[in-house]
């Protein structure tokens, strides 16, 4: 017969796993979702920050006081793609002659080259956003993380993990280097890249709001890139401000 | 006292202070929300689909006209088109029309206004707004939440101007140059979220005091006789039928030039409500 303390054991332990992934859901949920807009009011800020959090995170340690007015938008594993969308939806948080910072940041290839966009980037655009994505059943999937977006999911528990149990700085200095370095790739990241940008850089200037572009030129590779997406932009009307740096923690001169 | 109206430019007469129903959708509450409103002479009531209450409005209007508290000519009806309907008839919005219509239980609407200006959509949902217009199941046509550059590509693309423009006003956000423009073009601005729900930095400001203490007003008085006397109709909400009373009361005084421009001087370009959050690309 099958032995009553292991019932109860794996009794317990359903039933634990199970409330264990209600909270994880509800917790992702909650933390990936946008600011409420009746709930917080604040309005009307200096810089809204997009792009990789590798870069932003570690900003946001350094100086408190002097990123008072700045709002961050940056998610972990975001795409330019996305931040255009997100860009589109939160532009109103800034004053009206407001600044939107975009990183370029090439320790990320996610950060340029992916497709597609995560659970978070899902929670922070409008319903007719992702219907016109073609999210269909979205409501039902956000409520869901942990079933729908499984990858994400994991990928959050790991950097949270990582925060917690080692150094902060070490998880937001970002890993990885751009990897197929040839001329093709070059040419087709290049091109990507300077495409985001221009509808962003256009975006920005008919809504009036300043952009600086931010390249994180983490070796020879992404500094000889960056500057070939600044030499192609100088030729357009509305070019944004753009900066390279190699270490994240100068964007806070830049901002300053 | 009658509360007056204000005439648009298709001469349709608009009365000068309007009840919003957002966040309203208790069907007993409402209804004594709309009888009191009604009693005290509110004309004038805000709904839109998002608000999801117009089924509930129009059960209510219903009644109150069966037992002859009303008659549909004395009420002026307004109701929105919503983004995702823009998006899902791609513009063509007359089903929406229709649907509305249907819930309220009336054969026009007294004003139809488009909630969101979603870029993708909005002049052909301009047009599908003066088609109906011009059958005349909506008697006048308007603009929400836009800003000039909005409403001069619907009027450049169209040659169409609107009756009425209603975006976010208060002391804290004057929209000055909106206000203008619709002086300009002979539309009537509505207000909605007046008195910005009289958060800290309004209802704790000296010169709302003052001007208050000085007309021996209160400071929501003051705000909303701010709204008419500079050319604006406000929408405003409430659960109390004190505060109906309350502005009803402020058509029998005026600000002078100095008090309009020095509340007009409060302005900070502060929202309640982010445009590109209720529409993005906004």
């Amino acid at each position: 017969m099958f032995p009553f303390w292991i019932a109860v054991t794996i009794f317990l332990a359903i039933t634990l796993s199970g409330y264990a992934c209600i909270r994880l859901n509800r917790v992702i949920q909650i933390n990936t979702e946008p600011p409420r807009m009746l709930g917080d009011l604040r309005r009307n800020f200096d810089y809204l920050l997009l792009g990789s959090t590798n870069v932003w995170g570690r900003c946001h340690f350094v100086g408190e006081e002097a990123f008072a007015r700045v709002l961050s938008f940056a998610q972990p594993l975001r795409n330019l793609w996305g931040d255009y969308l997100v860009l589109q939806h939160m532009h109103s948080y800034l004053k009206s002659d407001g600044i939107v910072v975009l990183t370029v940041d090439y320790a990320s290839q996610n950060n340029l080259q992916a497709k597609g966009l995560n659970y978070a980037d899902l929670q922070m655009l409008h319903p007719v956003t992702l219907s016109s994505l073609g999210q269909r059943a979205y409501q039902r999937k956000l409520a869901y993380p942990l079933l729908y977006f499984p990858n994400y999911c994991l990928g959050y528990v790991y950097y949270i993990l990582v925060a917690k149990f080692k150094s902060r700085r070490r998880w937001l200095v970002g890993s990885g280097k751009i990897t197929g370095k040839d001329a093709t790739y070059q040419q087709n990241l290049s091109g990507e890249i300077t495409q985001i940008i221009k509808r962003v850089s256009e975006f920005c200037d008919i809504r009036s709001l300043g952009l600086k572009v931010i390249f994180i030129a983490c070796d020879e590779f992404a500094s000889e890139n960056s500057l070939e997406i600044i030499e192609s932009l100088r030729s357009e009307s509305n070019r944004p401000e753009c900066h390279i740096v190699e270490d994240p923690e100068q964007i806070i001169s830049i901002l300053a | 006292m009658n509360i007056p109206t204000v005439k648009l430019r298709n001469n349709v007469e608009m009365p000068r202070i309007v009840l919003g129903t957002f966040q309203h959708n208790n069907r007993d509450e409402l209804r004594d929300l709309i009888k009191s409103a009604l009693q005290i002479g509110y004309r004038a009531f805000d709904t839109a689909p998002s608000y999801r209450n117009e089924e509930v409005l129009g059960s209510i209007f219903e009644e109150l006209i069966a037992d002859g508290e009303v008659t549909r000519g004395d009420l002026f009806l307004i109701d929105k088109i919503d983004g995702w309907q823009m998006q899902q008839s791609n513009g063509n919005i007359t089903e929406y029309v229709e649907a509305a219509l249907s819930k309220l239980r009336v054969n026009y609407l007294d004003l139809l206004l488009i909630h969101w200006p979603f870029p993708e959509w909005l002049v052909k949902t301009w047009e599908s707004c003066i088609a109906a217009n011009k059958s005349g199941i909506v008697k006048s046509i308007g603009l929400c939440n836009v800003h000039e550059r909005h409403l001069l590509s619907v009027v450049d693309n169209t040659e169409f101007t609107p009756d009425v423009v209603q975006v976010e006003r208060h002391p804290l956000n004057s929209m000055s140059g909106l206000v203008a423009l619709n002086e300009e073009l002979g539309i009537i601005t509505q207000a909605y979220s007046p008195v910005c729900r009289m958060i800290d930095k309004l209802s704790s400001s000296p010169i709302i005091a003052g001007i208050a203490e000085k007309h021996g007003r209160s400071k929501g008085q003051v705000i909303m006789r701010w709204h008419i006397d500079t050319g604006v109709v406000p929408v405003f909400m409430t659960t109390r039928s004190e505060r109906l009373e309350e502005y009803k009361k402020i058509f029998d005084f005026h600000l002078d030039a100095s008090d309009l421009s020095k509340i007009s001087m409060l302005n900070e370009n502060y929202k309640i409500f982010l445009e590109s959050r209720g529409c993005p690309g906004f």
